[in-house]
């Protein structure tokens, strides 16, 4: 990823993506010659290509994701409709949702952060009761949330993990998707009722691990089309996303080696049968996977940590048994299960593949707990 | 004058593009001759093909020669290329061939569906890797939906044509081809030479877009004279004679014509097919790229509605705008097959998809599609089925069945049929009467006879009555072979394959096979079968299975299964699943019991084989494996007690007479009812060792006398289920030896009592109040003390 360091970024520890991509950001908007949905900045295929990528302008690919599923959602998004994408955790949907709201409206910060307890006020609006004791309602007295702000500017909002909200308060969105308007019973006259303006959306996301979507009421769920983001499918792709993020982070904790080839096919494999859904790859059912959350994200942590603890205590780059003791560690937290599932694994499953890596793998095996 | 070029249109098996193409061109260029890509065995008899049938139909070769078997259909829609170019060659009067190897060639060997996508492994590869790197260029994903974006959305003939060629070209690279893909194309080649050597007109080819490239450079190095006679097609006994110079037992070989099915063309049901979904492409050759969309959506809807998913219309407004709003952004003027699909997913989809949507992937349908989507590519693969002319020839299976029949002196019986097994001539018969049974005929039932092959009633009585629809439905089964018994195993492999990881449907089809006397399962079935069996997600499931599966492996040479490769797949299938299946500590409910202990005993089995067999048809199985599970499972205080104790049962009848004390171990740390558990667990597994264990024995008398009385009612049911796992015999020698024990004999165990058991049962009561009351006073007396010092 090509980081564009400004003086005023060196300062942020993470710059939302509309600060970090400003450059491509302008570049598209300003060469954009498609139609573009109202009220976006740039049109369908100039997001497309910001967030897949694109070699010939420039553009670096920031997600791992098939095209017709990014061509769904912006599509949804473009015919006025939410988004909710779903799917296990650490697979990339705040990050996803986080590009595309830069990318259509120009700013990733009217987010929602949905929790136990997020309230209405948190959602659409609240008062500065100073002023509103002193004056009565007024528009000046009322302090906007994202959701309100979003549908005055005509902005994409983000809430992030809806599901985590209570029910009650996630159905305060259902009159706001479907009419596109909001009540401000407390005004009078124009200032009563606020109506969206274009290029107003909401991208939502939530997790299939936590409550999930289960729970959401059916009209809400009416209201949305919904995405599943997948873990990378692809084993070479993963494998290439892994080994560039570890060698990245290696590098920025001072240490000159990568992580040798063999060991990362161990760790990418090794997340890959345990994943729920590697069941499709590995043969084995769902009921085998683990509860720990197997995501590309956690990977690239174990894999820093095996060449971390390599290096600095060894002198050397990482081996198979190193990656036994950091998967342990990093991976699996308490659960007795998932310890004894990653037992079974070993036992039966690694000491079947062919090759010295795995031979060495499959006996640092006492390593586990 | 120079000397004019032949036209090769290279086309994509089953695609309307390339279709209506071909149509158009051959009635602009009206060429002479017609070459196509399909058996030249069956030239002598395209008229058949002319008749009015029902589409889908396929031609269906075959040769089989005692162990060498082979079949291929070559399938034919109406929006098949082929089918096509056939039809206009007629209509212009040209004179149609096909061209290539017949089915029983070599170089078709493995492929059952001569138009099928798969190349050979490597250029398969080669192949895929341009496509993806189209696919990257284009930013379109999957295959499918580059074909559609590519060639389906051109109108215009010319660009079409092109396009087509220059696709194939870079498709094919600078490889030369394997070397079946060679042969074939030097035959297609020389077809293709004679031709042009009769200089009586243009030349048109269809072929796959593959071998285009190919044929175009290879054409001229064949040269024939012009009145010469085409190419000769080669024999079947000459291809055979050249494998080895053995005679073959009875060479059969032929090809005819047999209705087809969507369903069966469709890639997602069958082997990798070419194009999917047949009834979308069907919908876009007779309506068009305007309305085929429409088509698809109203079709999907009606369906998705019958089977009460919410599909409302609300959802179609937004399905309709999503399938148009991508169809405008991809550059497609009206919504092709990955428009209409991607809008209903985005918009029909309210939960969160457990595997990816089936069009990114091609191949089967994984396990855990969402069932909105598996509805949606029903709809879109179709229902339809051909049916042929009735004019058309009867094919070889009624003549073989006929045949086969007076053979046996099976032909017209009145009264039931009676068989006796073990004659070697009435078991022929069992055999064609089973086949005729395993392709479901009417009028075919079995009176009385064994369930299980290995089964041991030897008698076998059947009534046959020659039903008015006997022949109909033999030509039905024609599909599926032509002779009774290809015929026979072609429709066990399917029922193989649809029973998926059912443990207990393939244990009963396999048991079928053994009846009918067929062993012979095609390499392919048994690669989707040690697939299926590694999905099974119950443990218990595989003891039943098992235990009609393993004897037919060791013992079933009547049977033909004696150490035959599907059983040996299955077992070391199943032997690897149970073992992951076991490890984890899972709790079992009573009514599961006895079907883990049986699962346990065949796994136990199957590691005595793998230890002890040292003959080379043994399976590859590591019994260490095993024996650590097993001994992990019994340290395992998680695991449920009767796991435990068959895990030890197995380790001691196993040989490792160690675990005694483990044993003891165990039965000390558990309470009553799980000793009970634990114990039938023991006893099933372990009984040879156990049952004559003087110290085992004794240790578990001592237990069970101290047992308080209510700890007794508790224990006695699992006990006696653990006891119910001994034959009757050994049951009657722990008796003795228990008795003997206590200094009684077995017989007064079962004799009669001197008072009625109300009266003993009230003595024995009060006997314990009385050493109660007594013990409040300081005073400890043992009742059953006090009895034994009296009887003594």
């Amino acid at each position: 990823m090509t980081r564009q360091q400004t003086a005023a970024e060196k300062k942020l520890q993470r710059p939302p993506a509309e600060i970090l991509y400003q450059a491509e950001l302008e570049k598209l908007a300003k060469s954009d010659r498609s139609p573009k949905p109202p009220g976006w900045r740039m049109g369908l295929s100039a997001v497309l290509k910001f967030i897949a990528g694109d070699a010939k302008a420039g553009l670096s690919r920031k997600i791992v994701i098939p095209v017709n599923s990014l061509e769904r959602m912006l599509v949804t998004l473009a015919t006025g409709r939410g988004l909710l994408l779903v799917g296990d955790p650490g697979t990339a949907k705040s990050l996803l949702s986080e590009l595309m709201s830069a990318a259509i409206s120009g700013s990733s910060t009217l987010t929602i952060q949905g929790g136990a307890s997020t309230t209405e006020d948190q959602i659409k609006y609240s008062w500065n009761y100073a002023l509103l004791i002193n004056e009565g309602p007024s528009p000046a007295a009322l302090v906007p949330a994202p959701l309100y702000q979003g549908m005055r500017e005509g902005r994409i909002v983000r809430f992030e993990e809806i599901t985590r909200t209570p029910l009650e308060v996630q159905d305060c969105l259902l009159s706001m998707l479907s009419d596109r308007v909001m009540a401000v019973p407390e005004l009078a006259g124009d200032n009563s009722m606020l109506y969206a303006a274009e290029g107003f959306n909401i991208i939502a996301t939530a997790n299939t691990r936590d409550r999930g979507v289960n729970e959401m009421s059916a009209a809400l769920k009416r209201r949305f089309d919904f995405e599943t983001v997948f873990p990378i499918m692809d084993f070479s792709q993963e494998m290439e996303l892994v080994q560039e993020a570890s060698a990245r982070l290696l590098e920025k904790s001072g240490i000159p080696v990568k992580l040798p080839e063999p060991v990362l096919e161990l760790l990418v494999t090794t997340f890959r049968d345990l994943r729920p859904g590697g069941a499709a790859h590995s043969g084995s059912s769902n009921m085998d996977s683990m509860k720990a959350v197997m995501s590309t994200a956690e990977a690239i942590n174990v894999a820093h940590a095996v060449g971390v603890k390599a290096w600095f205590l060894y002198d050397r780059a990482g081996c198979p048994a190193d990656l036994v003791d950091s998967i342990v560690g990093t991976v699996i937290k308490d659960d007795a299960d998932d310890r004894a599932r990653l037992k079974r694994y070993f036992e039966q499953k690694v000491g079947k593949k062919k090759g010295d890596h795995w031979q060495a793998y499959y006996q640092a095996r006492h390593r586990l707990p | 004058m120079e000397t004019p070029l032949p036209v090769i249109i290279g086309i994509r098996h089953h695609c309307p593009a390339c279709a209506g193409l071909v149509a158009q061109k051959i009635r602009r260029l009206k060429p002479a001759y017609v070459l196509i890509e399909g058996p030249a065995d069956f030239n002598e008899r395209l008229d058949e093909l002319y008749l009015p049938h029902a589409m889908p139909i396929a031609i269906y070769s075959f040769l089989s020669a005692g162990s060498i078997y082979r079949a291929s259909w070559t399938p034919f829609l109406h929006y098949s290329p082929e089918w096509q170019g056939l039809l206009a060659a007629r209509d212009i009067g040209a004179e149609a061939r096909f061209i290539d190897l017949p089915a029983w060639h070599e170089a078709l060997g493995d492929m059952t569906n001569r138009y099928a996508d798969k190349f050979d492994a490597e250029e398969e590869s080669m192949a895929a890797r341009y496509e993806e790197a189209l696919c990257r260029q284009l930013n379109i994903s999957g295959p499918d939906a580059l074909w559609d974006h590519l060639f389906e959305n051109e109108t215009d003939p010319a660009r079409l044509e092109e396009s087509l060629a220059v696709h194939f070209d870079c498709l094919r690279g600078g490889s030369p081809g394997s070397p079946a893909n060679q042969t074939r194309e030097a035959m297609m080649a020389s077809w293709l030479a004679w031709a042009m050597a009769q200089k009586r007109g243009p030349v048109l080819v269809i072929c796959g877009g593959y071998h285009a490239k190919a044929l175009r450079e290879r054409w001229p190095e064949f040269s024939f004279e012009k009145n010469a006679p085409p190419p000769c097609v080669p024999k079947p006994e000459t291809v055979v004679a050249e494998k080895g110079g053995e005679d073959a037992p009875q060479l059969r070989f032929g090809s005819y014509l047999v209705p087809y099915s969507f369903k069966r063309l469709d890639s997602f049901h069958g082997y990798a097919s070419g194009m999917p979904s047949p009834a979308y492409y069907k919908w876009l050759w007779d309506y068009g790229l305007e309305k085929s969309g429409h088509q698809a959506l109203e079709h999907i809807f009606t369906r998705l509605r019958l089977k009460k998913y919410p599909a409302s219309t609300a959802d179609l407004k937004a399905v309709h705008a999503a399938s148009e709003a991508l169809a405008r952004w991809r550059g497609h003027r009206h919504p092709l097959r990955s428009d209409c699909l991607d809008a209903v997913a985005g918009v029909l989809i309210k939960n969160a998809l457990e595997v990816p949507v089936p069009w990114n992937y091609r191949g089967l349908l994984l396990p855990g599609t969402d069932p909105v989507l598996v509805e949606v590519m029903d709809v879109m693969a179709g229902e339809a089925n051909g049916s042929l002319d009735p004019a058309t020839p009867q094919p070889p299976l009624l003549l073989s069945v006929r045949e086969e029949m007076a053979r046996l002196g099976l032909a017209e019986s009145a009264g039931p049929i009676k068989l006796n097994l073990l004659e070697a001539a009435d078991l022929k018969r069992s055999h064609c009467l089973h086949s005729l049974g395993i392709l479901s005929l009417p009028g075919l039932e079995r009176l009385s006879g064994p369930q299980l092959a290995m089964g041991g009633q030897k008698t076998e009585s059947w009534e046959l009555n020659r039903t008015l629809d006997w022949e109909a439905a033999l030509i039905e089964a024609s599909a599926w072979g032509a002779t009774l018994y290809d015929a026979a195993r072609n429709r066990i492999e399917a029922r193989l394959k649809e029973a998926g990881a059912d443990m207990k449907a393939l244990a009963q089809i396999l048991n079928r096979a053994a009846l009918a006397g067929l062993s012979g399962i095609g390499t392919r079935t048994l690669e989707t079968l040690g697939r299926s069996v590694a999905e099974e997600p119950a443990f218990e499931s595989f003891g039943e299975a098992l235990a009609i599966l393993f004897p037919l492996w060791q013992h079933g040479a009547d049977l033909n299964m004696r150490y035959a490769p599907v059983l040996k797949t299955i077992l070391e299938a199943a032997f690897d699943r149970m073992l992951w299946l076991l490890e984890p500590p899972v709790s079992l409910e009573p009514a599961r019991f006895s079907f883990h202990i049986k699962s346990n005993l065949e796994l136990c089995r199957l590691t005595r084989e793998a230890l002890v067999s040292k003959n080379s048809h043994h399976l590859d199985l590591v019994p260490e494996r095993a024996l650590a599970v097993w001994g992990r499972k019994a340290a395992d205080p998680a695991a449920a007690p009767v796991s435990r104790g068959a895990a030890l049962g197995a380790l001691l009848s196993l040989g490792d007479r160690e675990r005694l004390a483990e044993t003891e171990s165990l039965l000390d740390s558990l309470g009553p009812e799980a000793m009970g558990d634990a114990l039938s667990g023991l006893l099933a597994l372990g009984r040879e060792v156990l049952a004559h264990e003087e110290i085992f024995l004794e240790g578990l008398d001592k237990r069970i006398q101290n047992f308080t009385p209510y700890d007794f009612t508790l224990a006695m049911p699992s006990l006696r289920a653990a006891f119910g796992w001994l034959p009757s015999l050994e049951r009657r020698l722990l008796a003795r030896t228990v008795a003997g024990m206590h200094n009684g004999s077995a017989a007064g165990l079962t004799g009669k009592l001197s008072a009625s058991p109300e009266a003993i049962a009230g003595a024995i009561a009060a006997e314990r109040r009385v050493a109660d009351e007594l013990a409040r006073w300081g005073i400890f007396i043992n009742p059953a003390e006090v009895a034994a010092d009296e009887d003594a």
